[in-house]
């Protein structure tokens, strides 16, 4: 490529005024001699503006006017676990629930006999009050009621199940007792 | 004004949307145009720029920053539109890469919805070869340098400056003709 050639390429770029000064100067200085340059120059001047890039951007910018993008509301984003690992935690979270119930039971049905324990300890050590001389068999037994009444009342009060047979007993001992208060 | 750097700030923090949101209008035209230069169908375009935008929202998290967004939603553009032409050649639809021309049909129905200047603009451009009109279009309109439209094409900065020049030229002969009244 000749000088005349290259300075021509440059033309369009000088134009629209985007050389580097260097070049700039360099396409003035051919432009003052060259009638041929300054022909071309007159002639990309033309094509430039025809198209001006003003009017080409109002023409893109009118046919997508009526473009409306819509994205998605949520980028797909990877998995952090596997579907195995989905179904396998479920059912260690259903067996971890089921021990819990378990053991729970377990803990509650301890507790119950603790309480049986105590309640027969509590009645052993209220019979021990009395010497061996003094206990007969009505103050044993009335011994016994008393406690047995005690605790019911006890277990009525705090909403503990009770136990049918047991209050089925309790409900006519008193009644019984209560018939033979009338009588006397 | 939002710039690329506000995007790629966003894109640091996570924000994708809130970049999308500032990219999509920023970039709309020029996805548009783009898609129509290769599509040369409206509809077909405005159908493209949806998907270019999604595409790019899906694989943001693969742009790092390191080229220009505009160069990135060139390339994207670009292989869809490029997938897309594929696929209609397959079907047997096929379109011819180096002319804007409407079939008579198109021509009669579009044209009456036409500007004059978007008549004369598309007229200017079909009369250049693919890699002519891509280096004129994103030279004198969208002002990209040598070195970013070479990115985009893959194409030398000698070869690229001398496509523009040759666009430049055979626009200029073509406004000579068109006034000696040799086209219509």
């Amino acid at each position: 490529m000749n000088n005349h050639e290259r300075i021509s390429h440059m033309i369009p770029d000088y134009i629209n005024g985007k050389l580097s000064e260097a070049d700039m100067q360099i396409v003035e200085q051919a432009l003052a001699f060259s009638h041929d340059l300054q022909h071309k120059h007159d002639e990309y001047i033309h094509v430039f503006k025809a198209l001006k890039k003003q009017d080409i951007i109002q023409l893109m910018n009118d046919e997508v006017e009526s473009v409306d993008v819509i994205l998605p509301l949520k980028a797909k984003k990877k998995m952090f676990f596997p579907k195995i690992l989905i179904g396998t935690t479920t059912a260690i979270a259903a067996c971890l629930l089921l021990w819990i119930g378990v053991n729970t039971q377990t803990q509650i049905n301890v507790l119950k006999d603790d309480v049986k324990k105590t309640t027969n300890i509590e009645l052993a050590e209220t019979i021990d009050d009395f010497t061996p001389l003094e206990l007969q068999s009505e103050d044993v037994e009335e011994v016994i009621l008393d406690e047995i009444l005690t605790v019911y009342v006890s277990d009525i009060e705090s909403g503990k199940e009770i136990n049918p047979l047991l209050e089925k007993e309790i409900t006519n001992y008193l009644l019984q007792e209560n018939a033979d208060e009338e009588v006397l | 004004m939002n710039s690329d750097q506000d995007i790629v700030y966003l894109l640091e923090k996570g924000k994708n949307h809130e970049a999308m949101s500032i990219m999509m209008p920023n970039y709309k035209r020029f996805v548009h145009s783009t898609a129509m230069r290769y599509l040369k169908d409206d509809d077909d375009a405005k159908d493209m720029t949806q998907e270019v935008f999604i595409k790019a929202y899906n694989s943001l998290d693969y742009f790092r920053g390191d080229s220009k967004i505009q160069t990135w939603l060139y390339a994207i553009t670009r292989n869809l539109c490029l997938n897309a032409i594929d696929k209609k050649k397959r079907k047997g639809n096929s379109i011819q890469m180096d002319t804007l021309e409407l079939s008579s049909d198109d021509r009669s129905d579009r044209l009456v919805n036409e500007s004059e200047f978007s008549r004369f603009f598309k007229q200017c451009m079909s009369i250049l070869p693919e890699k002519q009109r891509e280096t004129f279009i994103l030279r004198h309109i969208e002002e990209l340098s040598y070195e970013e439209i070479s990115e985009m094409l893959g194409t030398s900065i000698g070869g690229l400056k001398a496509n523009y020049f040759q666009a430049v030229q055979k626009l200029s002969q073509y406004l000579s003709s068109k006034k000696e009244g040799n086209i219509q």
